[in-house]
């Protein structure tokens, strides 16, 4: 992942909020839960005690205070803890540890002897007091001990729910994520790729239909239709390209035959013959832009054959030495034997051509050019044209291998302009890559073929 | 010369007849590819100038019935594009040679002439005469009144294209298609330059040069002035 700031990472933002949102839920719930079952714990115990006290109170005023006495004598044997004092305090019958407190609900320490104090916080006395018609009071109470185990047990739960829940979530989150991230995975490549001029690219699919299914799809639409855009774009310059070449033959035709009517030296001849160079200028250009659009829709990969790089090399090397001899350059030559590609010779000549004019042309005088042809270490066929003239800026590097139509030659060093586009689509009709590099001083142009 | 020409553009066809006219030949021309190989079949013409693109039967259908019929006719063939693949297509089909438009008068002529007078294929020479230059293909020597002039292999090659049109003009463009097998203009003077070379091993010091340039159309080796 490239992003190892959380904040700058969508799906662990909210792997975060969820595992909060969790945590928030499974505390309300818990406290929830804790209340009621306190609350009702709490009043079971008072209902018991409630119950107890009526039927006692029940006994007294019916049987008498000996009948009421044996029978919290009786009770008290089953656990529990009752007593009754006459209305001056005296202990009637009994636990004589229980607090005599006026009639109502009342809470005590548990009366306990030689106990630790953990248990004696542990435990605790509910106690209801009643008083009966004789002016008499009767306790009863019951030892909130399981309350306070409720609790215990419930703040345990809640450790562990909040541990559960914490990994949990995290976990939910973390997988969230890594499907967030997979599904937007392709989408991310794509819009990459394009991004990068490959407008070809389309987003794999998936078969659910969902969100992002749609989006990609979308995606996949917007591109189909600026891919569409752009071929109509580039049909119609063709069209153009191809459609003018009729009438400039023609107004060609018309010069030379204007032309051929005139001696050498006379000025229409002069005029007439600037007219037609001109035209042929463009005419050459219309011919490269059709010829680079026929190079890039791949048909000439139907006929491709074998051919030996290293003799083509150098035959085109050996061809320019004289040229660049007479301009005052000079051409040194490193082909490795037997280096074979698949290809188009035709083409593969037009590039070496044009690559090694483009050093003649576009150097100063004395510089030195090198044609070399190698194999990499993986075995692709490598040419390399270098020379130490003043080389290409990084930033226009790119942008050179663009075809750029200069109908103007005036504006230019000559040529159409299209020389290193051509390069670059014959380039990639054969798979190679077509590098511009530094080679401090100079330019090197690397191309790196597939291995016949 | 009577030449035809099946091209279905009657600008271009009015311009090359009238231009082939006044050099003195005799022009047919057929507006489609029927009535053209239905003429190149008459047995009249030294040569046809043949478009790709005709209507009711193409320019490769023409040649290929009149190969098919055993007609050797030399064809020269025009197209729109240059490609490799027209171009085979071209040659495949039994075209003699190829040129894309548009075209200069002059480069179409030099063609023209050099297709039809070109030599039965039979004939095999080992020795090209000129004057008093002699290339001998066997040994690859070449020879100016009688000393050897050392060439090099690409030299040798350029000699013997134009020994081979010797008398006749040969353009930049067929140099630059048969010799150094260059299907498309280049931005340099290769051309130019291994001319000049050429001529600086043919010509020096001897009293009459050779090898000519034609201002605007081409170089031509002749043997006398």
């Amino acid at each position: 992942m490239r992003n190892t700031d959380w904040r700058n990472s969508f799906w662990l933002r909210v792997a975060f909020a969820q595992t909060l949102v969790s945590l928030l839920l499974a505390t309300l719930l818990f406290i929830g839960l804790y209340a009621g079952s306190s609350h009702f714990a709490r009043h079971q115990l008072r209902e018991e005690i409630a119950t107890e006290s009526m039927a006692l109170a029940a006994e007294a005023l019916g049987q008498g205070r000996s009948a009421i006495e044996q029978d919290i004598q009786l009770r008290l044997v089953h656990g529990g803890w009752y007593a009754m004092r006459d209305s001056q305090g005296g202990l009637l019958a009994g636990d004589a540890r229980i607090t005599p407190v006026p009639a109502g609900w009342h809470e005590q320490a548990m009366p306990f002897d030689g106990r630790s104090e953990r248990e004696r916080a542990e435990h605790g006395l509910l106690i209801l007091s009643t008083m009966l018609t004789d002016g008499s009071h009767l306790f009863v109470g019951r030892d909130t001990h399981s309350i306070h185990e409720l609790h215990e047990l419930f703040s345990r739960l809640f450790g562990w729910t909040l541990l559960a829940t914490l990994l949990l979530a995290t976990l939910g989150g973390l997988l969230l994520g890594r499907i967030v991230q997979r599904r937007t995975q392709a989408l991310r490549e794509t819009t990459q790729a394009v991004g990068a001029g490959d407008l070809t690219r389309r987003v794999q699919r998936g078969t659910r239909r969902d969100e992002f299914d749609n989006i990609e799809a979308n995606l996949n639409d917007m591109l189909d239709r600026v891919g569409h855009l752009m071929g109509r774009l580039r049909e119609v310059s063709l069209d153009i390209a191809h459609d003018l070449r009729t009438p400039m033959s023609r107004l060609r035709q018309r010069l030379e035959a204007a032309r051929a009517t005139c001696a050498d030296a006379e000025p229409m001849a002069i005029t007439l013959d600037a007219a037609i160079a001109d035209l042929d200028a463009q005419l050459a250009t219309f011919a490269a832009l059709l010829r680079i659009a026929r190079i890039e829709d791949g048909s000439a990969r139907g006929h491709f054959q074998r051919e030996s790089l290293s003799a083509l090399t150098q035959r085109i090397a050996e061809i320019y030495v004289p040229v660049a001899d007479d301009s005052r350059r000079t051409i040194a030559i490193r082909i490795d034997a037997e280096v074979d590609v698949l290809g188009d010779r035709d083409l593969l000549t037009q590039l070496l051509v044009n690559l090694v004019e483009n050093a003649i042309q576009h150097t100063p005088q004395s510089s030195h050019i090198l044609v070399a042809l190698s194999r990499a270490d993986d075995g692709s066929p490598t040419l390399r044209i270098e020379d130490n003239g003043e080389g290409i800026p990084v930033e226009q590097r790119e942008r050179v291998l663009l075809p750029r139509v200069r109908l103007d030659s005036s504006r230019g060093k000559g040529g159409s302009g299209l020389g290193l586009a051509l390069v670059k689509a014959v380039a990639d009709l054969h798979g190679a890559v077509l590098r511009l590099e530094d080679a401090q001083p100079g330019l090197r142009v690397s191309v790196r073929f597939v291995p016949a | 010369m009577r030449i035809l020409i099946i091209e279905d553009d009657v600008t271009t066809a009015d311009w090359v007849a009238r231009s082939l006219r006044e050099r003195g030949h005799v022009v047919d021309v057929a507006t489609d590819g029927r009535e053209g190989l239905y003429r190149a079949t008459s047995g009249e013409h030294d040569i046809a100038i043949v478009d790709r693109m005709l209507p009711a039967m193409d320019g490769l259908a023409v040649v290929r019935a009149l190969r098919a019929a055993s007609n050797a006719l030399p064809v020269l063939m025009l197209t729109a594009l240059a490609e490799t693949q027209e171009r085979v297509e071209g040659l495949n089909a039994g075209a003699d040679d190829y040129l894309a438009k548009p075209f200069a008068f002059s480069e179409l002529e030099a063609r023209v002439l050099a297709l039809a007078r070109r030599p039965p294929l039979a004939r095999v020479e080992t020795v090209l005469r000129a004057g008093d230059l002699e290339m001998d293909l066997v040994r690859r020597t070449v020879h100016r009144a009688g000393k050897e002039v050392l060439l090099q292999a690409r030299e040798f090659q350029l000699l013997e294209y134009l020994l081979r049109n010797v008398d006749r003009v040969v353009t930049r463009t067929m140099l630059l298609e048969h010799v150094w097998e260059f299907h498309f203009d280049p931005k340099t003077s290769v051309v130019e330059t291994h001319i000049s070379r050429l001529r600086a091993k043919i010509d020096r010091g001897h009293s009459t040069e050779m090898i000519h340039t034609l201002r605007g159309m081409g170089y031509s080796l002749r043997a006398q002035h």
